[in-house]
């Protein structure tokens, strides 16, 4: 039977391996990579080499960063009192570029799935919990996923959080532009209530 | 609504079909094993995404083919649309109104078609799971909402689950939340279509029997306390919680979580007696086509247009009176599709000859 020669055979097996790309993609890439010119590839491998050489994780809030503590967790610009929980660092990404937000960052690493064997050992919460004890915390903001596993981490969280004396709370969850309010949107209606803001 | 084109291409023994159905009664005639019940399961397909007798997208592809096609064009309040579907080897690929679709979901409520067959008599005979599931997929289709939170509290049971079986409980409260947020809205929505239907069955049965007979559906549960109307969110919420506070030790006993919506059941309940033990066999057939209809009439009022009736075999078990008032009834709708082996029964419609996967008007001869 054919089979790859073994250099193309290893870079199928490396890119199975990344979330989302199956056999099929794997031999694509592998291909379209061939076609590369050498400067290009070289250019792509030393960039996958830096990619973990030169990065860390910050001690503090867990973002991926150059340096330890990261950028934000050195800034003494930023709010000490306010601490905003995300599941990933591209979730932080997403919320710096509102530039609404000038508060510290904590980064889970993910959120809880018993179905996936993940618990708090698995995330960054012993973490959390010790920061809002040693730091100036006042106010905590879960800004998990709007998903059931969202939601359940934020539930748990808020009961470890609560007894620290701080305030949480849960980023807004508004209705959905074009939804209807109809049958079992009870749910939507009643989180929108309970995250409604002043205007 | 009604069907303006049907293409059919390697589906089942139809090989190929190009046909213009008009609006109205529609009478497929035929012989036993000559393809009526194989057509309209091909003009449910695009519309409930899943073969209403049950079948794997490889049955349904024609013996020897290798993919089956199946094209529908239709008219809603003088729109035009379109609904296209592709069984092969790979999945499915869906079209709506000439654009490609990836999810399912983005076809629900499109077309809208109820079907009607014998077997459907388990609707009243059978278990209960099989009419929270017939309840299930026809609250999907009134309401999208619906089906979002169906989806997300399936996925908090899951999860739930997994953790009782894994026997940790620290994190459990968070999906108690979760789970009885969803499972409230889940549990609601199927009361206020209970009771919309309670009338609506009522009504039907007594038109199309003739008999004085009560009906009565009830949403059975053993965490919501009994009421004839819906309670409000935060009151179902409370007592889905309170419901897994009350089970919670036998619960990880058993690693499984034991109170919500997916242990509800739904009784017909005739003249005060459960349908599924004590009617005869012909109420049991009644009831089980007004659930049909009640679906149907449901639809049209929540998209102010009639859904296409498909009934299969309607008539070989009713007597000639019933058979003319549901046919009487069946005027109202734009366009049904009705099959039939005696070509006696078919009166006020359109007669259609279907003879080994092909089709013939009265004129082809
Ligand atoms: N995948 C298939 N390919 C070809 N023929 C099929 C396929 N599945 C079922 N059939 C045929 O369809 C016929 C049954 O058609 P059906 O629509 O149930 O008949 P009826 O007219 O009695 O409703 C049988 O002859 C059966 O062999
Ligand atoms: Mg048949
Ligand atoms: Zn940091």
């Amino acid at each position: 039977m054919f089979s790859y020669p073994l250099p193309m055979q290893r870079v199928i097996d490396a890119l199975k391996r990344l979330p989302g790309i199956g056999p099929k993609s794997a031999e694509r890439l592998t291909f379209a990579l061939l076609r590369m010119e050498p400067a290009e590839i070289e250019q792509l491998a030393d960039a996958l080499v830096h990619l973990q050489r030169d990065l860390v994780t910050c001690s503090i809030c867990h973002a991926w960063s150059q340096s330890d503590p990261c950028a934000i967790c050195t800034d003494p610009r930023r709010d000490p009192h306010t601490l905003l929980v995300v599941e990933e660092m591209r979730d932080l990404l997403a919320l710096e570029r509102t530039g609404a937000y000038h508060g510290k960052y904590h980064v889970l690493g993910g959120v809880l799935s018993p179905l996936d064997g993940v618990g708090p050992e698995q995330l960054e919460v012993e973490s959390l919990l010790h920061r809002v004890q040693q730091e100036q915390t006042q106010e905590v903001i879960l800004a998990t996923n709007p998903t059931v596993e969202g939601d359940a981490t934020a539930v748990y969280l808020r009961d470890r959080l609560l007894p620290l004396g701080v305030t949480v709370s849960r980023l807004a969850r508004g209705l959905p532009i074009g939804g209807d309010l109809e049958y079992a949107d009870e749910v939507t209606l009643t989180r929108a209530l309970e995250g409604r803001g002043a205007l | 609504m009604r069907l303006t084109r049907v293409v059919l291409r390697d589906f089942r023994n139809w090989n190929s079909l190009q046909w213009q159905p008009p609006p109205g009664p529609l009478w497929l005639v035929g012989e036993n094993g000559q393809g009526k019940s194989n057509l309209l399961e091909a003009i449910a397909l695009p519309a409930q995404l899943r073969s209403i007798r049950g079948a794997t997208d490889r049955e349904m592809i024609r013996f020897g083919a290798s993919q089956a096609e199946i094209f529908l064009a239709f008219e809603e309040k003088g729109e035009h649309h379109e609904v296209g579907l592709r069984l092969q080897p790979g999945g499915r690929q869906m079209h709506k109104d000439g654009r490609p679709q990836h999810k399912a979901s983005a076809l629900v409520g499109f077309l809208r078609v109820v079907p009607f067959q014998p077997e459907d008599i388990a609707l009243v005979a059978g278990p209960p799971a099989l009419r929270r599931r017939w309840l299930d997929v026809l609250l999907s289709e009134l309401s999208q909402p619906y089906l979002q939170q169906r989806s997300a509290y399936e996925h908090a049971l899951r999860q739930r689950n997994a953790l009782l079986r894994q026997g940790s409980y620290k994190t459990l409260a968070g999906w108690d939340e979760a789970l009885s947020d969803a499972g409230a809205a889940v549990t609601i929505a199927r009361l206020s279509v209970v009771v919309q239907l309670t009338g609506l069955l009522q009504q039907l049965y007594q038109m199309l029997s003739g008999e004085k007979s009560q009906i009565l559906v009830r949403y059975r549960s053993s965490w919501l306390s009994p009421s004839t109307v819906p309670p409000p969110f935060l009151e179902a919420r409370g007592e889905l919680q309170e419901g897994l506070r009350q089970t919670a030790a036998l619960e990880r006993q058993r690693e499984v979580t034991l109170v919500g919506p997916q242990r509800d059941d739904v009784a017909l309940l005739v003249d005060g007696h459960e349908g599924r033990r004590h009617a005869s066999r012909g109420q049991q057939r009644l009831l089980a086509l007004c659930l049909r209809l009640a679906e149907a009439k449901l639809l049209a009022e929540r998209y102010q247009d009639p859904p296409i009736l498909l009934l299969d075999d309607l008539y070989s078990e009713l007597d000639e009176v019933r058979q003319r008032r549901v046919s009487a009834f069946i005027q109202r709708f734009e366009q049904a599709l009705m099959t039939t082996t005696q070509h006696a029964v078919a009166e006020k419609g359109t007669v259609f000859f279907v003879k080994s996967g092909t089709l013939h008007s009265l004129g082809d001869g």
